[in-house]
């Protein structure tokens, strides 16, 4: 033991107070004075100790240089994938596969080349980034994609949105023209809880994810009210139009849509709600898990994966049905499915689908009957060209208005 | 570079205690972990593995500590924690159980176009190119990363004794280091 307390080369390169005495350029009383008091045998050692520590320090080793801006971004990325694979593992196998998670993987590549001029050094600095530096300002229409912010606050969402990020009031929130996500920072502020609303135009569709991790595809012509709490005792979000949700699983705190007519309340689960006022209808179809159906009356159903809830205008009463959940939401993946639809019905999908005013200028074609699959991907011509040779449909664009008619008509 | 050992002593006292503020639900605790060992995985990662290859590994650490919250308990030193996890998830990514660390990455910054200090670094130089990769590490870890041999270990998952002893072995070979500069040369020339 006594042989460890003596001042030679190696017990000194074993001393870790000597290290860290050595590499610090602190001057720690106590090994100075030791030094003074040492014999010359031993100063001789401990001037050798000291010197090879500072050598092999003289590696420099460290020197690899990463700003906080890199260590912050990777910290997102982190943030951003512990709340997907807390997602994942709520999702039970599926019925159908949508691309979502792709692009939001490709959301995340992305969000590694950020700038840099957006993050100073550290998030305290960082709450005072506003909307309106990374988005354009805009007044409310019926074209963009539109996220409102406050009252008369509302920015666009352009295919030029690409990679913008900031935070507020402890919300990261990336944008891209297709999607928008809000992770929760450390430091978010529960107190003051900002209500967004989301509107996307006819022929456009939008991805969101909510702070607790949810998944919402919303569909063309509908709006989106929600809010970023994390504690509040419910998720309350209120939908116009149609959406599919893919709702993080969490029972303390279930998830609310509220539509014109309806309210849904779930726990962690898939469905889709169609809320269009050009319906005779809203429903409600479940793909994944369990949720209750209620209509403002206090009359409520659970409904099970594969059935659709549905409640006609002026009626009060829920009427559940068995319906084809993959064509329900075909709609998530770009595609709409008809399955012996008359093209009267079709009508207001198309509308939306396409962002036009389909007419149909004789009585007859109402009737014609369709079955197929229609894709994002291929525009209006491409669809009415398939009207025409396969069913003798003839078209007119005119402005926004595509009239139908049979061809010996005209 | 002097301050590194340094700042880490100062807050050593108050890692555990934000790890457990952690696993009691505080991110905000979480984070200043995240930031405070961020530079130092990342440095220790490339002398054994490629930038990229360092992201990744570093994300998968945290992230699996974010993911298995639930199952991990306090820890002694969460700094030696950290760097052990992080081994743990190299070894996954390179699929070996041997890890190729190399203390001496490329080129040796040399200040001042000080002639001497060039030579003596190539001198350091190929001292370090004579210590087994274990020998590295463990250099690298006591007397860059400050860990005492107790945490190394733990964090290499061998005896006490087995660093004493690899330790002792390694500073015999770098000895020569404490001469007169003139004198290691001479070795130097002369093996």
């Amino acid at each position: 033991m006594s042989e460890n307390k003596k001042y030679t080369v190696t017990n000194l390169l074993n001393n870790d107070d000597f290290i860290s005495w050595v590499n610090s350029k602190n001057n720690n009383s106590f090994w100075i004075e030791l030094k003074g008091n040492l014999s010359d045998k031993e100063k001789v050692a401990f001037t050798k100790a000291e010197s090879i520590i500072k050598k092999i320090r003289s590696l420099n080793v460290e020197d690899t240089n990463i700003s906080s801006t890199f260590v912050q971004e990777q910290y997102i990325k982190l943030l951003e994938a512990s709340s997907i694979s807390q997602n994942k593992e709520q999702v039970k196998p599926k019925i159908f596969k949508l691309n979502r998670y792709l692009k939001y993987a490709a959301a995340i590549a992305l969000l590694i080349s950020l700038s840099t001029a957006i993050y100073n050094s550290y998030i305290s600095n960082l709450n005072n980034n506003s909307f309106s530096e990374h988005l354009l300002v805009s007044d409310f229409n019926q074209e963009d994609i539109l996220l409102q912010v406050s009252d008369n606050e509302y920015y666009k969402i352009t295919e030029a949105t690409d990679n913008k990020w900031l935070t507020f009031k402890g919300e990261f929130v990336s944008i891209n023209s297709g999607n928008i996500s809000f992770v929760a920072s450390d430091d978010i502020k529960n107190e003051s809880v900002r209500q967004y609303k989301l509107f996307v135009p006819a022929g456009k569709k939008f991805h969101l994810t909510l702070i607790d991790g949810t998944e919402v595809e919303l569909n063309s012509n509908s709006i989106l009210s929600f809010n970023n709490s994390t504690i509040s005792k419910q998720r309350n979000v209120s939908l116009k139009g149609e959406a599919f949700f893919d709702v993080a699983h969490n029972k303390e705190r279930s998830f609310i849509v509220q539509s014109s007519d309806m309210i849904v309340e779930a726990l962690g689960t898939e469905f889709n709600i169609s809320d269009y006022s050009e319906n005779e209808f809203s429903s409600t179809t479940l793909v994944n898990g369990s949720i209750r159906v209620s209509n403002l009356q206090g009359e409520n159903k659970i409904i099970k994966p594969g059935e659709q809830a549905k409640l006609f205008y002026n009626q009060d009463k829920i009427i559940v049905q068995n319906v084809d959940v993959q064509k329900v939401v075909a709609w998530t993946s770009g595609r709409m499915i008809f399955r012996n639809e008359t093209l009267e019905d079709l009508i207001p999908r198309m509308n939306r689908w396409f962002d036009v005013e389909f007419v149909i200028l004789d009585k007859n074609l109402k009737d014609y009957q369709f079955t197929g699959t229609l894709k994002k991907e291929n525009d209006l011509t491409h669809y009415l060209q398939i009207l025409k040779y396969t069913r003798g449909v003839s078209y007119k664009i005119e402005n926004k208005q595509v009239k139908l008619f049979i061809n010996d008509i005209q | 570079m002097g301050d590194v050992i340094n700042f880490n002593e100062e807050i050593n006292t108050t890692n555990e205690e934000l790890w457990i503020k952690f696993l009691e639900g505080d991110m905000k605790a979480f984070h200043s972990i995240y930031n405070s060992h961020y530079k130092m995985l990342y440095n220790f990662g490339l002398k054994f593995l490629k930038p990229a290859k360092v992201e990744d590994c570093i994300h998968d650490t945290f992230l699996n500590i974010l993911n298995y919250k639930t199952t991990i308990s306090e820890v002694k030193n969460v700094k030696a924690y950290l760097f052990k996890s992080f081994r743990n998830q190299a070894f996954k990514l390179i699929n070996s159980n041997k890890l190729d660390f190399n203390l001496v990455e490329g080129n040796i910054p040399s200040r001042d176009d000080d002639y001497d200090n060039e030579k003596s670094i190539i001198v350091l130089k190929q001292l370090i190119e004579k210590l087994s990769p274990r020998e590295r590490e463990i250099i690298y870890l006591k007397y860059f990363q400050g860990f005492n041999n107790i945490e190394i270990s733990e964090l290499l998952g061998i005896k006490y004794q087995t660093v004493r002893n690899i330790l002792s072995g390694a500073i015999k070979k770098m000895r020569v280091l404490g001469d007169d500069f003139m004198h290691v040369l001479f070795i130097y020339v002369e093996s």
